[in-house]
């Protein structure tokens, strides 16, 4: 365990290294969560105006879930996208080789070798946003935003294992790497509380992709709307989902070693 | 220390016609056929020797490496590393073996080779005193003074090459399998790259497997070679006993002070050369010395020298002989 | 002559080439459903009753025509160049007698008609489940293919300027995706235009971004009388003058500038 948490430790100290090359990035990307930030803002407004609230969320409480989105979205572009993204190239220039060499957790190493620190003003945006909204709602208690915090943290966990179990398919198809790009898209609907989409689409995103733990659960507990069933279910989904990513990835390290000349 | 027996990698590879029709053909029926990378390899390989593998590209190898490593699972028989299985990737197991391949790294490119020294540490866990320690035996083996402050990407391929042999070695494995570790090096970073193994293997007991096309590097370093061609393993033994079965022959050149006509010349043996003043004869070793005195005596013959079949030449004869059967060890089929 | 010998051939290679890439295509436009979950959400609030106008079926054919622009319009070019440019991959291309721009320009129009491809089922499927429905005039459909090549051609020459600047600066692909969040929400594709403020709505006809998505959207749907349609146009032409011109200097520019580093 402590070998990991070192090695966590490490791959911050070098990941600020490497960022520190690339200096004019932090300023570029400060400003698109600026723009991010900006134009989520001015399409809440723009709904507000027209209407009273989104799927029965008054505009605070949207402001929490698109503040959660924000920390959310951070933690993709942060963690997620640097590192298992990669792994069709670690496969094809023979970097998966080493890693399996190590006598540690190959999809630890490759989950979390590289992270994107200056994508951090993203994540500290959204983390402004909602702590002003739980201001706004009366709802800035320890004990919330320690629900919160779990929530999110349950929330990321299921992010990556999906995240993880698309990539992993990077060993099987070939062709088809982009297919984390899909849940981005999909992910993109979790901006809105799952009680603003049609039934149909509703059951989608808490059962087959599972948004509706992703943003709307952490957001209500923000927000003081939490559904003591859905919360449970958020963790509860968060350990079936790394378990099963774990499962996949074993699958696939299996076949690599069976098929790779 | 190392033991394989009847070791084999298949694949099963499926044949396409070129064109759409092909593709419309395989749709229907596809037509299989199995390679056969490793065939029955068998060796067993003592702790602190140092033994190399030759082969043309293709011979299996590179295969044959990373099925001892644990990287690919074997399609038949047994194989044992330092008392393990590699195929289960033991944490023990990965602790004692490094596997270093030529072209490939595994140093962080726009980091100082530090920093991926320090990523090693924590994987393998090794205590602070032990890596200094362990780290400064290997920057003065190498040579990696001034080197390790600097990206990477800034380095020489030589430099480079050396960096990534002290972070395969930081953990001071038992096991070396190295997989072409001097490929694309200049002669001098060879030489170099060869002379710390050897050194490496005297004061460490280490293990060492290497697979190289470079003769040099395997005759340098490795008094036992393994010569792997079509899957097969077709020669274990040393260079001695592979020149005498394979190549039964010296070299005779000749410095001559008037030039000779070919025909002539031909009469003392095989004749490889002539050019002018200087011509190469191959002659059997036994009739050496005395169609050297012929030679000295009956032609203008100003200097001589005796040499051996050059090892390009007998490995080369070798892999003609792509239908011999696995070979007992010493002999060649 | 040769010219027009030498696009067609481009264009059959490129159409071979994009054809291999069937199967991540047919991701690339699932990955396009953000004008889908828009509608959805525009729909939902619309069900307690019409919004500046917009009722629940305007709704989904607006965001439906979206998203069939935007899957027609798809450019990446800004990305392929300033990672050509970056890394060297520039030279071979300029080696060879013909501007790089033809040879990015035939792989995207083979790739957007891949887009589209793939995309109508979509959204075909989309018009059934709403009930929404489009008027399709033949002068409409006409109108609304001179708009999609001016939207596509002004995105794409803005885009591959934006690339360009990989010559001078390696932020070329970060000032592209900030381009895109600004497209995405000005250009209409988040928010109908028509429901943003009066004085919003006039400081957007400054930018390109409405003539990229909300113009083309707006003629396909029959929203704009004549004169309007016509200022469109003028518009567009407008802009793609701009960017074009501004193409040319930055490309004859960042060679002198990438001949003189010597990569």
């Amino acid at each position: 365990m402590t070998r990991y948490l070192r090695l966590l430790r490490i791959f911050l100290v070098n990941s600020l290294q490497l960022e520190m090359e690339y200096r004019a990035n932090f300023a570029m990307d400060a400003l698109n969560a600026l723009l991010a930030f900006g134009s989520g803002l001015l399409f809440l407004y723009a709904i507000f105006e027209h209407a009273e609230s989104i799927g029965g969320w008054s505009f605070p409480q949207a402001l929490a879930l698109l503040g959660v989105f924000m920390i959310l979205e951070g933690f993709i572009e942060l963690v997620l996208y640097p590192n298992l993204n990669s792994l069709p190239e670690y496969i094809r220039k023979g970097d998966m080789d080493f890693m399996l060499l190590k006598p540690v957790s190959a999809q630890f190493l490759v989950s979390f070798r590289y992270i994107r620190l200056w994508k951090l003003p993203e994540l500290a945006t959204g983390v402004a946003l909602l702590g002003y909204a739980m201001a706004a709602l009366n709802t800035l208690t320890p004990a919330t935003v320690a629900l919160t915090v779990v929530l999110l943290v349950s929330a990321a966990t299921i992010v990556y294992a999906i995240w993880c179990m698309l990539t992993t398919t990077a060993f099987w198809l070939v062709k088809v790497e982009n297919l984390p790009e899909l849940f981005y898209s999909i992910f993109s609907a979790g901006r809105f509380p799952v009680s603003a989409f049609p039934t149909w689409a509703r059951f989608a995103l808490t059962f087959i992709v599972p948004i509706a733990f992703v943003t709307t659960v952490p957001a209500s507990a923000a927000a003081g709307r939490l559904d003591g069933a859905m919360a449970a279910g958020s963790l509860l989904v968060a350990a079936l989902a790394l378990l099963l990513s774990h499962g996949l990835w074993r699958l696939a390290v299996a076949s690599y070693t069976s098929a790779s000349s | 220390m190392i033991s394989v027996k009847d070791l084999s990698k298949h694949y099963r590879v499926h044949e396409k016609e070129p064109g759409f029709l092909g593709s419309l053909k395989s749709l229907v029926r596809r037509r299989h056929r199995t390679v056969k990378a490793v065939d029955r390899v068998s060796f067993e390989i003592a702790p602190g020797e140092i033994v190399g593998f030759l082969g043309p590209n293709g011979a299996g190898k590179t295969t044959t490496l990373k099925m001892l490593s644990g990287l690919l699972h074997p399609s038949s028989g047994e194989v044992s590393v330092a008392g393990f299985v590699p195929k289960r990737r033991q944490r023990a197991f990965l602790s004692a073996i490094t596997l270093v391949m030529g072209q490939k790294q595994q140093l962080i490119w726009d980091l100082p080779a530090a920093d991926s020294f320090l990523v090693n540490q924590a994987i393998y866990d090794i205590p602070d005193a032990v890596y200094r320690r362990r780290l400064g035996e290997l920057t003065e083996m190498l040579g990696l003074q001034g080197l390790l402050n600097k990206q990477v990407r800034k380095l020489s391929l030589g430099e480079r090459m050396k960096c990534e042999l002290a972070a395969a070695l930081l953990h001071q494995p038992q096991v070396l399998f190295l997989d072409e570790p001097t490929i694309g090096l200049d002669v001098n970073m060879q030489q170099a790259v060869r002379d710390f193994i050897a050194g490496y293997n005297r004061r460490h007991g280490a293990t060492v497997v290497l697979t190289s096309h470079y003769m040099a590097d395997v005759t340098a370093l490795a008094k036992r070679i393994l010569v792997i061609d079509g899957g097969r393993m077709v020669f274990d033994g040393d260079f001695k006993s592979l020149a005498e079965s394979i190549a039964p022959q010296k070299v005779l050149k000749l410095q001559l002070r008037e030039p000779q006509p070919e025909t002539v010349l031909r009469r003392y043996g095989e004749l490889r050369e002539c050019d002018e003043l200087r011509a190469e004869l191959r002659v059997e070793r036994n009739a050496v010395t005395e169609t050297a005195a012929r030679l000295l005596n009956d032609l203008p013959v100003d200097d001589i020298g005796i040499e051996d079949v050059p090892i390009e030449e007998i490995v080369g004869k070798m892999f003609h002989r792509t239908n011999a059967a696995p070979a007992p060890a010493g002999r060649v089929a | 002559m040769h010219r027009l010998r030498l696009l067609h051939r481009l264009f059959a290679v490129s159409a071979a080439e994009t054809a291999e890439y069937r199967a991540p295509i047919l991701v690339w436009v699932l990955t396009g459903t953000m004008p889908l979950i828009m509608m959805m959400i525009w729909m939902g609030l619309a069900k307690a009753g019409p919004m500046a106008g917009y009722e629940a079926e305007d709704f989904a054919a607006y965001f439906l025509a979206i998203f069939l622009v935007r899957q027609m319009t798809v450019c990446w070019v800004h990305e392929e160049l300033s990672r050509e440019i970056r890394l060297g991959e520039m030279s071979p291309r300029l080696l060879r007698p013909l501007d790089p721009y033809w040879l990015f320009a035939a792989q995207h129009l083979t790739v957007a008609a891949m887009h589209l491809v793939i995309a109508l089922p979509v959204a075909v499927i989309g018009f059934a489940a709403t009930g929404a429905t489009i008027p399709l005039e033949p002068a409409n459909s006409v109108l609304f293919v001179l708009a999609i090549a001016g939207a596509w051609t002004i995105r794409f020459n803005m885009l591959y300027g934006v690339g360009l600047l990989a010559f001078w600066t390696d932020q070329a692909a970060a000032l592209g995706n900030l381009i895109f969040t600004l497209y995405i929400v000005l250009g209409g594709a988040v928010v109908p235009l028509d429901l943003f403020p009066a004085s919003v709505q006039q400081a957007l006809a400054f930018l390109p971004f409405a003539y990229l998505l909300n113009f083309p959207v707006e003629v396909l749907l029959g929203k704009l009388t004549g004169p309007a349609v016509l200022r469109g146009f003028v518009v567009q032409l407008l802009w793609i003058l701009l960017f074009v011109g501004l193409r040319h200097l930055l490309w004859r520019n960042g060679l002198k500038r990438y001949s003189a580093v010597g990569a």
